[in-house]
């Protein structure tokens, strides 16, 4: 009988948690919605819906420029936040983020070596970028094979920082002689990230790889409570370690690569926001996973919004994902527990 | 009416080619229903004798056969239906709550992208009632004490359902009293048939519970058999480089070592 009674708690808990979560995608379709329609043009502000049915301008803008901006701004958040949480759970540190295996110093290489060398079209970039986080992804691979020290996530670790240490003294050699007129300011918004240049044709490229991704880390929610166990406890429970933990890597990198070479690097979101949802709604992933996707979109979204609107020029979105991602992490880190789960 | 779960076949095992082997021609048999306790000082190999009978090493020579068929044709999941392991410690840095934890135990009933259902709270919490900690169920498991983890990590083995239950050191954190009730349990459990193999540094609770001894030494099986019959002074002075005494109290036998 008691029993009966506290597993009707636990039905509502979890039922509790679920609702978040979908109140949660409600509000990214409203922000969304909203978004859509706020911007600088014709004044900053929402536009009216009159001056939108009559201004052909205006709908070009809107469905040309601002509505795959918006969705890659929802896919580059569910991408960090998802991949930032899932290597945080696998590698057993709150302090891993999405792009450290490599990654992100790698396409930061690719895209000033592509800017100082090759002229830089967006397209050139974009290539350049992607190639280069492989490059440092595999090294790392390589590396950790390789070392002979500590266990194989120890390993990752350390050749990661080796790789990314490495390509960050090549970009800053690069950036030492980038021509300081034009290539050094384009080095730098590229590595501060932004949205700016999201055409459909860059979002269609790289869907493939983010929705994959996403998907698969989506489908092992639960599942990665068991892979971030310690190796012979996820053994003992059914789980093959090494080759589902690699396979979960690996379709977290993939999107991650994909979207830093359209967005440049957008930091503190893949490292802050998994924090935030463990926070509200527990560690487990079953819960924790969704929330941080649309948690991350959300985050993304909305400062995104203020990156195109706020100043007649763009400010560069990995500044305000880093400024107000500091704040709201400080403020929720030092409220009292606000806990969804109860 | 001894029924074999589990046999190890001349088993000899190391981590390098370059090195040594680690254990050698192990040679013993779990009995199903019985509890067997591991004895042996620091380094003499239980680990690994454990993490061989789970399928995570590899014998290099010899075969390792439960309930008859080799090991190495079960699925993973096959055998974390059937094995489950108590770890000694187990570091936790992220905060979950005692059930959702114990939940994971299900993993292996489950299919893997599925997700834990009523039914699977249920068996946690049984799980949870056996070790006496379904109160705490929805604390954290990071603000529990040390002993209160350890009933944890057994309730988890316990949601796994499963037929061999191996634990590390299972007395280590905890209390008399706790103690006391662990070995109620291991009782109980064995009348349900489990089987239970122990690695302890506690001559005590072997006595309590344990049916059959397996003393391990440098890697090497020094004895193996029934308690009553195997283990003696000279034996358990060798293991532990250590003159042991052995006290008949009333038909308990008593060990003592300082």
């Amino acid at each position: 009988m008691e029993l009966e009674e506290t597993i009707q708690v636990v039905r509502t808990r979890t039922n509790h948690r679920y609702t978040w979560i979908w109140a949660l995608g409600l509000g990214l379709i409203a922000l969304l919605w909203v978004s859509l329609f706020f911007g600088r043009y014709p004044e900053p502000g929402f536009i009216h819906l009159e001056r939108l049915s009559s201004d052909d301008l205006a709908q070009r803008l809107v469905l040309n420029l601002r509505l795959p901006r918006l969705l890659t701004a929802i896919i580059l958040g569910m991408t960090l936040s998802a991949a930032g949480m899932v290597f945080q759970m696998l590698f057993n540190n709150p302090l891993v983020e999405p792009g450290f295996l490599g990654v992100s110093q790698g396409a930061a290489f690719g895209a000033a070596f592509c800017i100082v060398f090759l002229g830089g079209s967006a397209l050139l970039i974009q290539s350049f970028s992607a190639i280069f986080a492989f490059v440092g992804l595999g090294a790392s691979a390589f590396l950790a094979h390789r070392l002979h020290y500590g266990g194989w996530i120890l390993r990752l670790v350390l050749a990661g920082i080796a790789v990314s240490a490495f390509f960050s003294a090549g970009l800053g050699l690069l950036k030492y002689i980038a021509d300081p007129l034009r290539q050094l300011p384009e080095i730098t918004f590229w590595l501060l990230g932004s949205l700016a240049s999201i055409t459909w044709v860059k979002l269609i490229s790289v869907l493939p790889f983010t929705l994959i991704g996403l998907f698969v880390l989506f489908l092992y929610r639960w599942r990665i409570n068991i892979l971030s166990l310690s190796e012979d406890i996820a053994f003992s429970l059914g789980a093959n370690p090494g080759r589902e933990r690699t396979m979960l890597m690996v379709a977290a990198v993939l999107p991650t690569a994909a979207m830093i070479s359209v967005a440049g690097m957008v930091g503190w979101v893949g490292l802050i926001t998994p924090h935030i949802a463990r926070r509200l709604f527990g560690s487990d992933t079953r819960f924790s996973l969704p929330a941080t996707m649309l948690i991350g979109a959300f985050f993304t979204v909305l400062c995104d919004d203020i990156s195109r609107t706020l100043l007649a020029g763009e400010i560069p979105l990995g500044i305000l994902t880093s400024l107000l991602g500091a704040i709201v992490f400080l403020v929720l880190m030092m409220a009292r527990p606000i806990k969804v789960k109860a | 009416m001894n029924t074999p779960i589990l046999d190890f076949n001349d088993v000899t095992f190391g981590y390098s080619r370059h090195s040594a082997a680690v254990v050698k021609d192990l040679e013993f048999t779990f009995q199903r229903g019985k509890m067997t306790a591991i004895l042996g000082s620091n380094g003499a190999g239980k680990t690994t004798l454990l993490h061989l009978a789970l399928g995570i090493l590899t014998p290099w020579k010899g075969n390792i056969r439960l309930e008859g068929k080799d090991l190495g044709s079960f699925t993973r999941r096959e055998v974390g239906q059937r094995i489950a392991l108590v770890p000694q410690i187990e570091q936790m840095i992220y905060e979950y709550s005692v059930l959702d934890f114990i939940l994971m135990g299900r993993a292996p009933h489950l299919p893997t992208l599925g997700q834990p259902g009523d039914s699977d709270v249920q068996d946690a919490f049984q799980a949870l009632r056996r070790v006496g900690i379904e109160k705490l169920w929805d604390q954290r498991v990071s603000a529990l004490s040390g002993g209160e983890r350890q009933l944890v990590l057994i309730g988890r083995a316990l949601t796994q359902n499963p037929q061999i239950l191996f634990l590390d050191e299972p007395t280590a954190h905890l209390d008399l009293h706790n103690s006391a009730n662990l070995v109620q349990l291991f009782r109980q459990l064995k009348r349900e048939g489990v089987t239970l193999v122990i690695t302890s540094h506690d001559p005590q609770i072997v006595y309590a519970v344990a049916d059959d001894v397996l003393l391990l030494k440098g890697g090497r099986v020094l004895a193996f058999g029934p308690i009553e019959s195997t283990l003696n002074e000279a034996l358990l002075s060798e293991l532990y480089r250590l003159p042991i005494h052995i006290h008949d109290l009333d038909g308990k036998k008593v060990v003592q070592w300082l």
